[in-house]
Order: C-alpha cells, then sequence, then structure tokens
C-alpha cells in the first residue's frame, strides 16, 4: 500500500503523537499504570474485607468515594458543555479547544460514576438496581442522568471527529489501526451531503448536551439536599453544584491545555489568548460561586437555627475550619487577583489560578459532604469526625491516574486537537467574521463595504 | 481530505459488518435503559411507590436516549448515502 | 391493619440499660472489638443517650432510650434505591438484608441516626462459642448492609403463627419487643396505636407526650412521655 506521508500534511504537528511513539510515552504510561494498579489492589483489599478498610464510621457514613465522585462528575462539566456553549455562541477561538475538553467529560465521567460503585458496601448486588430500582431514590435520577450525560457526551465527542478519523485512516499504513479508523470514520469523503448531515448532527447535539449537562450536576446535589440534613437540605443546592462544576470544569480544562501544549508542542494552536479568553469566563465563575456561596452561608447564619450553626461554626471556626478556610483562599484568595488583571492572566497565571482552584473545588465537596454527617441534628446521640485511611488514598489517586492514563492512551489514537475544525476556521474565520460584522455594524449596511 | 490521497477505500464487507455492530450494539444500549425504565414503571405501580414520579422521570428520560439513538442512525446511514460510490451508483 | 408504636414514660425510667442488653442478645447485635468501638463503629439498635442542658449550677440531665422512631413518614425509606427499607402496612420500617446494596443513603438521610452499618463482617469474628448463643429467629447480617431496630419483627411473625395454630385473633399481649418486656421498672409500652382504646393509643394522647424532632414532620410511632417536675 502506498502509504502518503503525514508528514507533508498541513497541520501535521497535530498527527504526530498518533503516529509516532517515543519512549516518553512508555515510560507515562508505566508510571500511571503503576498508580492505577495501586486503586487497583486497594479496592480489591476493600471487596474482600468489607468497608470497614476506609475511614469511615458512625455516624460519618459517606467520605471520600461520594466527595470524589461529586468532585469528578464536576470537572465533567469541563468539557462538553463549554464545547457546546461555545460552538453555539460561535466563538470562533474554541477551534483547537472543543476536542481537548470534550474528552475530559468522557473519561471523568465514567471515573466519577465508577466512584458511585467503588462506594457500594456490597457491590455484588448491583443487579438489584435493574431488578427492584425505585425512582423515588435521588441516586436512581443520579444514575439515569449520568447515563444520559455520558451517552449524549460520547456521541457528541465522536460526531464531530468523524471527519478526523478520515484523515487518520487515509495516513495509516494498514494493521488493526487502520481498521479501526475506516470502521469509525463512517465511510467520510468529505462530500457536500456528508458536510451538511454531519454539521446538522453537531449543532443539533450541541443544543441537546447543555440541558442534559445542567441537569446531571442538580441532581447530584439532590442526593444531599433531598435530605432533611441541616446545611444539606437548601434549594440552591441544584445551581450551586451547577456553578461550582463549570468553576472546576474550567480550570480542569486549562490545565490539560497547558500540559498538552508544552508535550505535544502545540504552542501555534494553543495560543496565550486561548488561556486569556478562558481564565475571563473562569473569572466570571470565580463570583459567581462566591456570590453563591455568600447566600448559602449567609441564609443559614442569619436564620440561626441550632442544628444548621452546629454545622455552620464547626466549618466557620471549628474542627472543620482549615479546610473551610483553604477552600476559601484556593477558590477565591488565589485565582481571583490572578485573574482579575491582563499582566497576570497569562498562560502561567491562569495555569497557577487554575490549579488552586482543583483543589479548592475538592475542598469544597468534602467541606459540603462531611461536618454535616458529623454534626447530625441530634448531635448528643451521635457526633463524629473522618480521616482518610490509606486504602481511600490510594483508590483516589487510581482514579486520577486513570484518568491521566486514559487521556494519555486517546491522545495516541486520536489527535487531540480537531484538524477539520481548525482548517476550518484557517480557510473561513475572516469571511465569517466579516460577514457577521456586516450584519449588525451600524452605517456598514447589507453592502460589502467591508475594507478588504 | 476531500481526495483521498492513498490506497483504496473500497469498502470490504467486514467494515461495514463492524460498523453494522457498532450500530446494533448501541442501540442494544439505548433500549436496554428504555427497558430498564419501563421495569422501575412496572415495580413502582406493582408496589404503590409512588407511581406519579417515576412516570414523570420516565418521560424526560426516555425521550432522551431515543433521540440520541435516531441521532446515531441519521449520522450512520446519512454519512452512507452521501459517500461519493452511493451519488454516483456506477463506482460501486 | 395495626399501626405498632411504643411509649416511654422518661419518669420511670433510669436509665439501667436493661432494654439495651435485652435487644443486642435478642436481635444478634454483633459486639465489635475494642480497637473498632473506638473507631465509634460499634452497633446497638437500642441505645441510651443523654440529653444535658444548661449549665453548673443551673443544669439539667435526661436519659432517653432511643430505638428506630418507626416514623409513619419515614426520610429513609424514600431514598433507598433498591426497596431494601420501606414502611410495611403495619407501620413497621422493615429492612431487607439480602436486598440491600450498601449505599448507605439512609444512613444519611436518617435525621435520627438510628440506622447502622456493618462495615466489616462483625458477626463472623466473634468467637464461636459466643455465636452459639444466637438468637434462631432472627438472621445475621453480613458485612456491607445496613441494619436497625425491627421493633423484634421475627416476634411478631412468631405471635401471628401462634394465633393462628391456637384460631384465635392476635391479642395485644401477643407481641411485645424485647427492650419493652425486660424494662425493670415497666416505663415502655408497646401496642397497637390504630385501637384508639389501647394502652399505647392512651398514652401517646397524655399532655406529656412528645416525639423526637416532631417539627421535622416525619411522625415517628415511638412516643416520649416528659419527665415531671418533681424536683426543686
Amino acid at each position: 500500500m502506498a502509504e502518503h506521508d503525514w508528514r507533508k500534511e498541513e497541520d501535521a504537528i497535530l498527527l504526530e503523537p498518533v503516529f509516532s511513539t517515543g519512549w516518553r510515552f512508555y515510560l507515562t504510561l508505566a508510571g500511571l499504570g503503576a498508580l492505577v494498579l495501586w486503586g487497583v489492589v486497594s479496592y480489591v483489599v476493600q471487596y474482600e474485607r468489607g468497608l470497614g478498610v476506609t475511614g469511615m464510621a458512625f455516624p460519618v457514613s459517606w467520605s471520600f468515594y461520594i466527595v470524589n465522585f461529586v468532585f469528578f462528575i464536576g470537572i465533567s462539566h469541563a468539557g462538553t458543555l463549554i464545547s457546546a456553549i461555545l460552538r453555539l455562541s460561535q466563538a470562533e477561538w474554541r477551534r483547537p479547544i472543543t476536542r481537548i475538553a470534550e474528552v475530559i467529560t468522557v473519561l471523568v465521567l465514567g471515573i466519577g460514576g465508577m466512584n458511585i460503585l467503588i462506594d457500594l458496601g456490597r457491590p455484588d448486588r448491583i443487579q438489584n438496581l435493574f431488578l427492584y430500582g425505585r425512582y423515588q431514590s435521588p441516586l436512581l435520577w443520579d444514575a439515569t442522568s449520568v447515563t444520559a450525560y455520558l451517552t449524549a457526551s460520547s456521541v457528541y465527542l465522536y460526531i464531530p471527529m468523524i471527519p478526523d478519523i478520515a484523515v487518520l485512516r487515509d495516513h495509516s499504513p494498514g494493521g488493526w489501526r487502520r481498521f479501526l479508523y475506516e470502521v469509525l470514520a463512517l465511510g467520510w469523503e468529505g462530500t457536500q451531503l456528508q458536510h451538511r448531515i454531519l454539521n446538522r448532527a453537531i449543532a443539533i447535539m450541541a443544543v441537546l448536551v447543555v440541558p442534559i449537562a445542567v441537569s446531571v450536576h442538580t441532581v447530584v446535589s439532590f442526593v444531599f439536599s433531598m435530605t432533611l440534613q441541616p446545611m444539606w437540605h437548601s434549594t440552591i443546592f441544584g445551581p450551586y453544584f451547577v456553578v461550582g462544576a463549570i468553576f472546576s470544569g474550567i480550570a480542569a480544562l486549562i490545565v490539560v491545555m497547558a500540559v498538552l501544549r508544552k508535550v505535544f508542542h502545540l504552542e501555534d494552536y494553543l495560543q496565550p489568548i486561548h488561556f486569556n479568553f478562558l481564565g475571563l469566563l473562569m473569572l466570571v465563575m470565580v463570583l459567581l460561586w462566591c456570590y453563591f456561596t455568600f447566600a448559602e452561608y449567609l441564609t443559614t447564619y442569619y436564620g440561626n437555627e441550632p442544628n444548621e450553626m452546629r454545622v455552620f461554626m464547626t466549618k466557620f471556626s471549628g474542627k472543620y475550619a482549615p479546610f473551610f478556610w483553604a477552600m476559601v483562599v484556593f477558590n477565591f484568595g488565589i485565582p481571583f487577583p490572578l485573574l482579575a488583571f491582563n499582566r497576570t492572566r497569562t498562560i502561567a497565571g491562569t495555569v497557577i489560578a487554575s490549579l488552586s482552584i482543583i483543589v479548592g473545588m475538592w475542598l469544597e465537596r468534602f467541606i459540603i459532604i462531611i461536618p454535616t454527617l458529623a454534626n447530625p441534628r441530634l448531635t448528643q446521640y451521635a457526633q463524629g469526625s473522618y480521616v482518610p485511611s490509606i486504602v481511600e488514598i490510594g483508590i483516589m489517586a487510581g482514579c486520577v491516574a486513570l484518568f491521566m492514563l486514559l487521556y494519555v492512551l486517546f491522545s495516541k489514537l486520536f489527535p487531540i486537537v480537531s484538524i477539520t475544525e481548525v482548517r476550518e476556521g484557517r480557510e473561513k474565520t475572516v469571511e465569517i467574521v466579516k460577514e457577521r460584522l456586516q450584519r449588525y455594524r451600524p452605517g456598514l449596511g447589507k453592502l460589502p463595504q467591508v475594507p478588504a | 481530505m476531500d481526495a483521498p490521497a492513498n490506497g483504496p477505500l473500497t469498502p470490504r464487507p467486514w467494515v461495514f459488518r463492524t460498523q453494522l455492530a457498532l450500530l446494533v450494539t448501541f442501540s442494544l444500549f439505548a433500549g436496554s435503559v428504555v427497558l430498564w425504565i419501563s421495569r422501575l414503571i412496572y415495580i413502582s405501580w406493582q408496589l404503590e411507590d409512588v407511581f406519579s414520579a417515576s412516570i414523570g422521570i420516565a418521560l424526560v428520560a426516555v425521550p432522551v436516549f431515543v433521540f440520541l439513538l435516531i441521532m446515531f442512525n441519521y449520522v450512520f446511514w446519512g454519512l452512507r448515502r452521501g459517500r461519493r460510490a452511493a451519488v454516483q451508483p456506477s463506482v460501486d | 391493619m395495626p399501626r405498632w408504636g411504643m411509649v416511654i414514660d422518661l419518669d420511670k425510667c433510669t436509665a439501667c440499660q436493661a432494654c439495651v442488653v435485652a435487644c443486642q442478645v435478642e436481635n444478634n447485635v454483633p459486639f465489635v472489638e475494642e480497637t473498632e468501638y473506638r473507631r465509634s463503629r460499634s452497633l446497638s439498635w437500642m441505645k441510651i443517650v443523654s440529653e444535658t442542658e444548661g449549665r453548673y449550677p443551673d443544669v439539667k440531665t435526661r436519659y432517653i432510650p432511643r430505638p428506630c422512631m418507626h416514623c409513619d413518614n419515614p426520610p429513609c425509606t424514600r431514598v433507598c434505591p433498591v426497596h431494601a427499607t420501606y414502611l410495611n402496612p403495619e407501620g413497621l420500617v422493615a429492612q431487607i438484608y439480602p436486598r440491600c446494596i450498601g449505599c448507605r443513603f439512609c444512613i444519611a438521610a436518617c435525621p435520627y441516626t438510628v440506622k447502622y452499618f456493618n462495615w466489616y463482617d462483625y458477626h463472623d469474628r466473634i468467637p464461636a462459642e459466643l455465636r452459639r448463643g444466637d438468637n434462631p429467629d432472627v438472621s445475621t447480617r453480613p458485612k456491607g448492609v445496613v441494619e436497625k431496630c425491627t421493633f423484634c419483627h421475627h416476634r411478631l411473625m412468631k405471635a401471628k403463627d401462634r394465633a393462628a395454630l391456637e384460631n384465635r385473633p392476635l391479642r395485644a399481649d401477643d407481641y411485645v419487643p424485647a427492650c419493652v418486656e425486660s424494662c425493670p421498672s415497666r416505663a415502655m409500652y408497646f401496642g397497637d396505636l390504630a385501637d384508639g382504646e389501647s394502652q399505647v393509643s392512651r398514652l401517646a394522647r397524655s399532655p406529656r407526650a412528645f416525639r423526637l424532632l416532631e417539627a421535622l414532620g416525619t411522625k415517628p410511632k415511638v412516643v416520649y412521655l416528659a419527665e415531671r417536675q418533681l424536683y426543686g
């Protein structure tokens, strides 16, 4: 088979990670694989001996796994939602980052859902969800909406990728990869009809995934707010969680972008302006998150209901105060000044802010879940604290490593920056923007008067 | 990209078969989710366990999966119909 | 259809813990090792809890025996994803151990914190000679499931069987949970709240009657009779 040399292609650098593999790749694979193995071994220990190997006790009966579940599902809002919103609002700068974002969603959603299964005391009875499931339990709302989101975001990742897979098909030498690409390309040849169908499908999917994404984190919050427990039973939990999810999602996206930019030398594609724009978006989310947190905590404080106040005070000045104030610093103290000023909203600045936000948002999930469980209404009857065990830490490390590992493998199989979208942008962006300008700039009217 | 630069793209039958298998798997998945939801409704009716809420949730959830299935089929068969070979039958 | 309920007279209760021990033995509730106890993982379906109000010298402590409240509007059954805990027609909040998937949502949702989890296979760890004393009427719970007070549901089933065998209706004194039976000061009463003339119904209408966290609207079927101010 006469192989067409991929190196001569336009945007060859995007194909490079797919077609050439260096020792660094195998080293990364081994390192991440070891961490995943640690997680697997930890889980096997837990499965054999029971949930007693965790740090959970009475009454803190939910901890790391549920925190991670909420956290990972939150991160998943990075991708599909942001990519869909940017597509729908026709932001031209989206082109190189849509796929980077969408892949995060698909992988992290799976891992988030997995954490619920890890948390089960009897994973061997999971079939009972099918045999005796009841829709009155918010846990099944989660199961349904996470499944819907995972399916929708996988389709939404796949459909725009078809033309890129066709490019790979045309360049791969043969073997199983060629077969894989040929199958997944669905006979893409770039005809006019195919373009029309694909574009229509992408547009419809972009509209569809937005409400699904919002619903997912809303029902995740419902797991807590549907109970009567102090500081859980709150009406703003739905939007509060959604805002937090998008917030942590953008942060994760920026970090992943920065890593890919360095590793795959994508400086030409992921430019400072992308980090700048995403940084601005994240700045809005910093403020929104603060607003929600303020509203949530002030109403609790002002109402001064004893049960709620007990939880409030452990967060504010009690046992969990270090975590609470660390959360405030990581979610506001560090990122806000970094993102507010043009001078610090650089690549380095946004990455530091993002790392801080990722830590801060994990702490936020922790500070929402644990103190309420540790201080139930009848505190004198039961009170507890929680320290994670080595098993829980191992499983968390394994989850994070699994995400990275799958991301690396994905970037090995498919171009992580959409070749088609970038090319389309190169050819059409100026036209599109010019036309758009003509539609709304006063004085220019419908006549093509814009100087070339 | 419009013109395949190398290698014939003759659709070997097993490529199409694998693609069909993908489609069938996806349909089975969506179908089983819908079946599962119907079973939940049935159980809630049997146990008199807030039947109305189950119906309400199903009314939102089932169309989503049906719609995703339709979208997948639309792209699958649409792209197939849009191939050059399909437009000009002589090549096939 | 009866609605089983309990009345506990706090004036008569001496906090002697007889009910706690009786419950533990009757229901095969496992004793955990010291290390597990220190980690606050011990299980006790019935528990005497103390409530202290005020500060010295103006201080008041009351002791409250706390079984499952068997709410008429239970927050725990609502959230169970697999129907492993539910309100049965006779008003008992039942647990189905072989069905529970161990998600612990009911523990998180119960405002009375009466639900306990088997972090390990605690029953298996009890020395074999002690296990010989197990009550054969009550199944032991494996690891990874939630358990709690059932109002000695097995006693109800037995009483029903006996009544059926003797061809007579169930009498009020046929079914009494172990804690009530063992109370030396007769501070606990048990019976049918649906029958307005029963002793528990009459006591539940007493002006001294109160329920825990009544304002939440969970409608507990465990009613307490407050202490009369006999001192001072």
